[in-house]
């Protein structure tokens, strides 16, 4: 696209009074393969092609999104951006300057650089192995996906920039049977990355886990109820920690003060074993970006910092209300979405704990092992979230195989109440985040918590 | 223009003497007014269109999607959906409709046509005003939002069939807390504009204040094994989450525990579950499915035995009958208006039988508390204790756990407040026994 159209179409959108414009356009392909018991019954593909237009006027956005980026679709679009205000006009010139992006997200193998025969020989050997893992596996399913997206962020402050993003992504769901029992799970590895991903290896190791997890949980018992410890381990804890307090410390929220966190920077909020850090640099990380979707540099973001907190994460936007310095965390699900500030990968930084002795000090209580996501509401600080697979705990050691139920409470207490932190952070699989701007790619991890009370929900009463 | 780009598309198709295929179109317009602090801080004025090609060669189905319009991309789309298709290696055939049933006449949800009147703007103010004087431990309004849209759907295959649907909406909807003391509640609520009462602001005002504000004094739950009422609201989403377990792809993979009891009792003997997608004004109310079929009225389970599953042709013409109209084009069908029939059942009749227990009017985390192979649940619950047939007092977040299937059987009594207005998938309030409730 030309600076020369990008520049006359970010000056119409300013016609009106804005006193800022932005253009942000969004090109890419998808490839998606769905596979039942070791047949492929759908593929789809897409080309996606958009681009919105957000004009800010103090603490007024107006939007307009559309198909066609022609320089005439593009006008128009900007046209009715600025149909919502009726002002004098504050931007008179628009001079881009690109910037060069540094990509730390290198891809090995180029998306859609494998055939789809070597696509679906991949996915039925990954589903062979869950099926010859255990006689009580009744079906498998596989879904693989590739997307890949060019955009370009352009604003009247002069930023020029473009990037690349990849993704590929395979998930894996096993469903055992044994009489009228039944347990399904699954497991997903995907990354900013390219088609390395779909290392047969990595995935056979994959299938095997998830097997016999299912096999185990045939014989899971119904779970207690009520308040006892919780022990978390590495792989899950992360969606705890994103929905219990990774929202509430969104600007989206906090710039409204509809926040439990909201005005307490400075201030314990957490126990002091606690760090928590949202990190978009990681490399090749499914939550990860090189920049955010207004073009700022992606960073890493020091959210709590041994129990006290740090700061927020923050949009443009809303860091004009807050008086804040955007932190690269502005983000969306495409151009039909306003971007706004969202996690990219968060975690708990490592503890001093040795997991062994964390297990070992709980007398009785719940080790999580798998879980399915959960939500929160920001303001009240109330999250729920869903075990997949848990065991009971007694005397320090793991027993019984529990089935699935609600872990509850709110994410004040629940930082309070982490009184362990393990030295084994793990990150979980690839994560999609639901919110205001849209679903995200997101990353989580943790090392194995110890939380010292939270109400679990089981069927045992 | 659009026009003329289909038609090259489908030539292109023909060239390559793809054995069926087909196009559709979709078009939509929709606009987005937020009011914060008496001022309008967001505007939205969106279009957007798309052109699907589905093609099927050899009996095996494969699709491309595109919002890029460029003509010189015609070839790849072309290509790339038949080499889709072609890569396909399920034992279902696939099969494009030729669009000669009989299409039943359908009026589905719209906004009633004042709706062209109303002043957005000055409604969404209005509405945030009367929050903040409904009641003066209202903290915060933090959004109030309006949204309208317009859509169609133009859809044609080389089998002759030619479709045409459009779809209007609009909703406002509120988001608030309220706050006494260190306790802070949430709460949200909309309309859609299709009762005359949607168009003033007390109605969302009059629902959402009482309920949020009656919740700051609410006390812990205790765990318990109970007897449970869901309000219609809550009990339609769980219906929702676990319809599924009606799908005919479930029922092929082997993952829904309703497979073999065609004829058996699966609920209890007060319990009609209908897929509708001829209800008048409903919300997912239409005359042909995904894949172009006539829809139909059908029971899926009646006076507690299970009927039906819903079918579109693929795994129709597998298991060797009729698709009943809920065809998504892919294997795994759709639903339209699913409900549980109504009851006859007041809310204090509903609260006389129950006695004691919990009344649910708010579930947290159903997407993944829910397992619909096994049919187990545990979700996050709001609500209020329930002493002597009375409410007494709010109760603080608690879960609670059960089993669908045992759900269904454990259905004592039905509510008289069955509600589609708002949503597609609805059920009158329910009282259920045995469920397991946590408290902190």
């Amino acid at each position: 696209m030309e600076k020369s159209v990008i520049e006359r179409v970010l000056l119409k959108a300013s016609e009106t009074g804005a006193d800022f414009a932005e253009l942000f356009v969004e090109q890419g392909r998808d490839l998606n393969f769905s596979m039942g018991a070791g047949k492929v019954h759908s593929i789809s593909s897409d080309l996606e092609n958009g681009a919105g237009i957000r004009l800010f006027k103090g603490d007024f956005t107006a939007y307009a999104y559309t198909n066609d980026l022609s320089e005439q679709g593009l006008m128009d679009a900007a046209k009715k951006a600025s149909l919502a205000l009726n002002d004098k006009k504050l931007i008179s010139s628009v001079n881009l300057v690109r910037q060069d992006v540094e990509n730390k997200h290198f891809v090995k193998e180029a998306l859609f650089s494998k055939t789809h025969g070597d696509l679906i020989d991949f996915m039925r050997q990954a589903s062979d192995k869950i099926y010859q893992t255990s006689s009580f596996i009744s079906r498998v399913d596989i879904g693989l996906q590739q997307k890949q997206r060019h955009i370009l962020i352009a604003n009247s402050e002069g930023r020029l920039v473009e990037d690349d993003r990849n993704y590929a992504l395979y998930g894996l769901v096993g469903v055992a049977e044994k009489g009228s029992e039944k347990f399904s799970d699954c497991v997903n590895v995907g990354g900013m990355c390219g088609c390395e991903i779909f290392d047969i290896n990595t995935a056979e190791e994959k299938a095997e886990v998830l097997a016999k997890n299912c096999v185990e949980m045939l014989g899971a018992q119904n779970c207690p109820i009520g308040k006892m410890p919780v022990v978390l381990d590495p792989h899950v804890g992360g969606v705890l920690i994103h929905e219990a307090c990774g929202h509430s410390l969104e600007a989206t929220c906090v710039a409204k003060n509809a926040s439990v966190f909201a005005n307490r920077l400075g201030e314990q909020i957490a126990n002091e074993k606690v760090t928590l850090i949202d990190d978009g640099t990681l490399p090749n990380a499914w939550g990860s970006t090189n920049i955010d979707d207004e073009g700022e540099k992606t960073q890493r973001n020091v959210l709590i910092k041994n129990g006290i907190l740090q700061g927020y994460l923050i949009d443009k936007f809303n860091g004009r209300k807050m008086g804040m310095k955007p932190t690269g965390s502005s983000r969306r699900q495409d151009y039909t979405f306003v971007p706004t500030s969202r996690m990219n990968n968060t975690f708990v930084d490592n503890g001093a704990d040795n997991p062994k002795e964390i297990l070992a000090s709980t007398d009785y209580g719940i080790y999580v092992a798998q879980i399915s996501g959960g939500s929160v509401q920001p303001q009240s600080g109330e999250f729920n979230f869903s075990m997949k697979r848990a065991y009971l705990i007694e005397n320090g050691k793991l027993t019984t195989p529990l089935k699935g139920a609600k872990l509850i409470g709110t994410g004040a207490e629940l930082l309070q109440n982490i009184v362990m932190v393990g030295n084994d952070l793990g990150y979980s699989g690839p994560g999609r985040c639901g919110s205001v701007s849209g679903w995200v790619p997101v990353g989580k991890g943790v090392p194995t918590l110890k939380v010292r009370e939270m109400t679990v929900g089981g069927q045992k009463a | 223009m659009i026009e003329n780009y289909l038609q090259k598309l489908e030539a292109f198709c023909q060239s390559k003497n793809i054995e069926s295929y087909e196009i559709r179109y979709f078009q939509e317009n929709n606009r987005v007014l937020k009011v914060y602090e008496q001022k309008v801080c967001e505007a939205r004025d969106n279009a957007s269109q798309s052109v699907a090609l589905i093609v099927v060669q050899n009996g095996k189905r494969g699709r491309f999607d595109t919002t890029d319009l460029d003509e010189n991309k015609i070839p790849l789309i072309v290509e790339e959906a038949l080499s889709n298709a072609l890569s396909i290696d399920t034992d279902e055939t696939f099969f494009l409709y030729d669009g000669k049933g009989d299409y039943h006449k359908v009026k589905p949800y719209k906004p009633l046509p004042q709706l062209a009147q109303l002043d957005k703007i000055g409604y969404l103010k209005t509405l945030e005003k009367a929050a903040y004087e409904a009641d003066k431990r209202i903290n915060k309004v933090i959004h109030t939002t309006y949204k309208e849209g317009y859509s169609r759907l133009l859809i044609r295959n080389s089998l002759g069939l030619k479709l045409e649907k459009e779809k209007k909406y609009a909703f406002a909807s509120i988001y608030l807390s309220a706050k006494e003391g260190e306790v802070i509640k949430t709460d949200s609520e909309g309309v859609c504009f299709n009762k005359e009462e949607d168009f003033n602001p007390k109605t969302i005002i009059e629902k959402v204040v009482p309920r949020v504000v009656s919740r700051l004094d609410a006390r812990n739950c205790k765990s318990q094994k109970c007897n449970v009422i869901f309000n219609h609201e809550v009990a339609g989403d769980l219906l929702a989450v676990f319809r599924n377990i009606f799908s005919s792809f479930n029922l092929d993979a082997g993952v829904t525990k309703l497979k073999g009891k065609i004829g058996e009792k699966v609920a209890s003997d007060i319990v009609t579950i209908v897929d509708d997608p001829w209800l008048e004004g409903g919300r997912a109310t239409a005359a042909f499915d995904n894949e172009g079929v006539p829809t139909c009225y059908k029971e899926l389970v009646k006076d507690g035995v299970l009927k039906k599953f819903v079918y579109g042709m693929a795994l129709a013409d597998k298991h060797k009958t009729q698709t009943t109209g809920n065809g998504s084009g892919g294997l795994r069908p759709i639903f339209f208006n699913l409900y549980i029939k109504n009851g006859n059942s007041s809310k204090e009749e509903l609260l006389q039988h129950l006695h004691n227990g919990v009344y649910i009017d708010i579930l947290n985390g159903l997407r993944v508390g829910c397992n619909e192979t096994s049919g187990e649940f545990s979700l996050g619950a709001e609500g209020f204790a329930v002493e002597n047939g009375k409410i007494t007092y709010a109760l603080n977040q608690f879960t609670i756990a059960g089993n669908i299937f045992d759900l269904l059987q454990n259905i004592e009594m039905l509510g008289n407040d069955l509600d589609l207005s708002k949503s597609a998938c609805a059920a009158p309030s329910l009282l259920v026994k045995n469920l397991v409730v946590s408290g902190v």
